[in-house]
């Protein structure tokens, strides 16, 4: 499988706060990658580099051969971005929602009937979106992401905040996402169960850096243990005793 | 991608949200519509409920004539809405507060005003304070309700004085002033005599300049929702991340809100042409003499643009503010700026100025926006569609400079 997303020895500093420090990745085609870390570690100034929202202090990114930041327009071709606890407009409803995005992107009904199908708002769809539960909005999101079908979907925490119930939903439509258009998803949580269930492989962050890589299994061998809070927790006691 | 396809996209959403928000709707429209007769109407009331109060201090109180005086004076000031006391002491006039002005009729004041050889001096003693324009306003009601009995005093003294001479032929007036001044005559801006119309136009436009500081206000609060709001409420960074981009975002947040402050400039325009029309019909002109469709529409684009330099000035210190109220205040504190020059332009006429005070002021783009309106009401078509040229080009400037100084990590983490 060839590799879509290049990330090479990324910094990033907000003032002298160092957010990244020295992260490098490879996403592949039709693979889903799990970043997993606690709050803070670095997962959305990750996300919003390799969506080309933010310049990295140093380092390189490529996505699809080119840099996100300086080619952003030919990129918005490729790039499917759910930001964390983004919010619907209260004053449009799902539809014109649907409308909004097939007018920025340009897209055709099929698109927009795929995305109707993603999101399953059924007869809500035409309410104003203030009406809408947390769910049916991360939902109605994830949609406006997917249905142009990008070749990679970042989606930072999609399921952030949401019970059970609806996380399950999320999760189900982002795995038939990958199926059926074999595109490339990279998906953040500080929920390890749930990066468990949906990942193929996994970056474990800590404070700016990934501290372990890999397919979940070999993680859980490498590391002995019985799930990937275990891996996280003996690779970070690692870690300290490294520094 | 089609030219122009995000925008449109993007100006679409914004005008769906303006047109569902009706209580932003209806305070736009209603704010301009209900603050200027608020205003008027709570002034009348508290004038009407807060008089002048007046004393009058006799110390010649023997004399019949001065009876007569007093009488007079009384009479004519209290039919003006004074109050008016006479009152026996000075001193107890003095220490009263309540009154604001004291007039003072000293002791011998009839035999001078019976007299050929001498003055009957009144004297006024104004209080200071807060009534201040009012009290010299009822000074000046004193002042002329003398005058027209000294008139009536003198014609007598004067008949008088020809009957005993032997004189018939005589002319009070060409004897008392005999030079005068006639009734001033108005000429409208092409040298005519002026129409009432004429007269309440250039009063209107003072006003309409005036009024572009209602209008500023809430396109500026607009954009600080739109950018700092729309941050806080997390919905600008799917947007960021769109082939929109963020001169689209920026060029429609900058419409928008100045769409909103038209909104605000047409209801100003329509309550202050009601108001007036009312007047100019009571004072006898024609109603639709003053709906003038050339100064509405002129005051509508330079309503728009102005707005568009005001927020795009702020523009890059909002987009750099984390909380919606620093961003706020500083909308705010731009706004005043061009407070200034509107507050300017009701008082001054521009064009007037000399020239080496007016050239460094045409660099300021809220200069053009006063100069627009007052040189179209002046009939000076030519210098008005100048001025506007100008802010055309000046507010172009302004927001592509005021673009250029953003870019997309500038807006989503306001650094």
């Amino acid at each position: 499988m060839s590799i879509v997303i290049e990330a090479r020895n990324i910094h990033k500093n907000y003032g002298k706060i160092e957010a990244l420090r020295g992260v490098s990745l490879s996403i592949r085609e039709g693979e889903i990658y799990g970043i997993v870390g606690p709050n803070g570690a670095g997962k959305t100034t990750l996300l919003r580099i390799i969506s080309g929202l933010i310049k990295p202090t140093s380092g390189e990114v490529k996505v699809l051969g080119l840099n996100p930041y300086t080619d952003f327009d030919e990129t918005r071709k490729y790039i499917g971005y759910l930001p964390e606890d983004a919010d619907t407009y209260d004053l449009l409803t799902g539809y014109e929602h649907f409308l909004l995005y097939l007018k920025l992107y340009n897209l055709t009904t099929e698109n927009l009937n795929y995305g109707l199908e993603l999101a399953s708002l059924d007869k809500r769809v035409h309410d104003l979106t203030r009406g809408y539960s947390k769910g049916m909005k991360r939902r109605l999101l994830l949609a406006l992401v997917l249905m142009r079908k990008p070749k990679i979907a970042l989606l930072d925490e999609p399921t952030a905040g949401l019970d059970v119930h609806a996380s399950l939903k999320i999760r189900r439509a982002i795995k038939r996402y990958v199926e059926e258009t074999r595109a490339s998803v990279i998906v953040s949580s500080h929920n390890m169960l749930e990066i468990e269930s949906l990942c193929d492989r996994v970056g474990l962050i800590f404070k700016g850096k990934i501290i372990a890589e890999g397919q979940i299994r070999e993680l859980l061998d490498k590391f002995s243990s019985r799930n990937l809070e275990e891996v996280f927790e003996a690779a970070t006691g690692e870690l300290h005793e490294a520094l | 991608m089609k030219p122009f396809n995000a925008l449109k996209a993007m100006l679409w959403k914004e005008v769906k949200e303006i047109k569902r928000d009706r209580k932003l709707l209806i305070s736009t429209i209603l704010l301009p519509l209900i603050s200027l007769p608020a205003i008027g109407i709570l002034t009348a009331l508290l004038l009407y409920y807060q008089p002048i109060f007046i004393a009058v201090v006799n110390q010649d109180v023997e004399e019949e004539t001065n009876k007569w005086f007093v009488d007079n004076l009384i009479s004519d000031l209290s039919s003006r809405g004074y109050k008016v006391e006479t009152v026996q002491e000075l001193d107890a006039a003095l220490r009263n507060l309540t009154f604001d002005l004291i007039i003072k009729i000293p002791l011998g004041f009839s035999e001078n005003l019976t007299s050929l050889n001498k003055v009957a001096y009144v004297e006024i003693i104004k209080r200071a304070g807060v009534s201040g324009d009012r009290v010299d306003r009822a000074e000046q009601d004193v002042k002329n309700i003398i005058a027209s009995i000294s008139n009536a005093v003198s014609e007598l003294k004067i008949k008088d004085l020809a009957g005993r001479a032997g004189l018939i032929d005589v002319n009070v007036d060409a004897i008392r002033n005999p030079v005068q001044v006639k009734i001033p005559i108005y000429i409208g801006p092409s040298g005519e005599p002026a129409k009432i119309e004429d007269i309440v136009k250039p009063f209107i436009a003072r006003l309409l300049i005036l009024s572009f500081t209602f209008i500023v206000t809430p396109a500026s609060t607009f954009i600080v929702d739109g950018i700092v709001g729309e941050r806080e409420r997390k919905t600008i960074e799917m947007l960021l991340s769109s082939p929109a981009g963020l001169w689209d975002l920026l060029v429609t947040k900058l419409v928008s809100s100045s769409l909103i402050g038209l909104i605000a400039s047409l209801a100003d325009i329509i309550g202050l042409l009601l108001y007036y029309g009312i007047l100019v019909t009571a004072l006898g002109g024609w109603f639709m003499a003053v709906f003038d469709p050339g100064l509405i529409i002129l005051h509508a684009f330079t309503a728009f643009l102005t707005i568009l330099v005001t927020v795009s000035i702020s523009l890059p210190f909002i987009t750099r503010t984390k909380g919606i109220r620093t961003a706020s205040n500083i909308a705010s504190m731009f706004s005043i700026i061009g407070l200034a020059f509107f507050v300017a332009g009701w008082i001054i006429d521009f064009y007037k100025l000399p020239e080496n005070i007016l050239n460094p002021l045409l660099l300021v783009p809220y200069t053009h926006s006063v100069l627009v309106i007052q040189s179209y009401v002046y009939r000076d078509y030519s210098r008005s569609l100048g001025s506007i040229s100008v802010l055309i080009v000046l507010s172009l400037i302004i927001m592509v400079v005021s673009l250029k100084t953003l870019d997309r990590e500038k807006v989503l983490l306001a650094t």
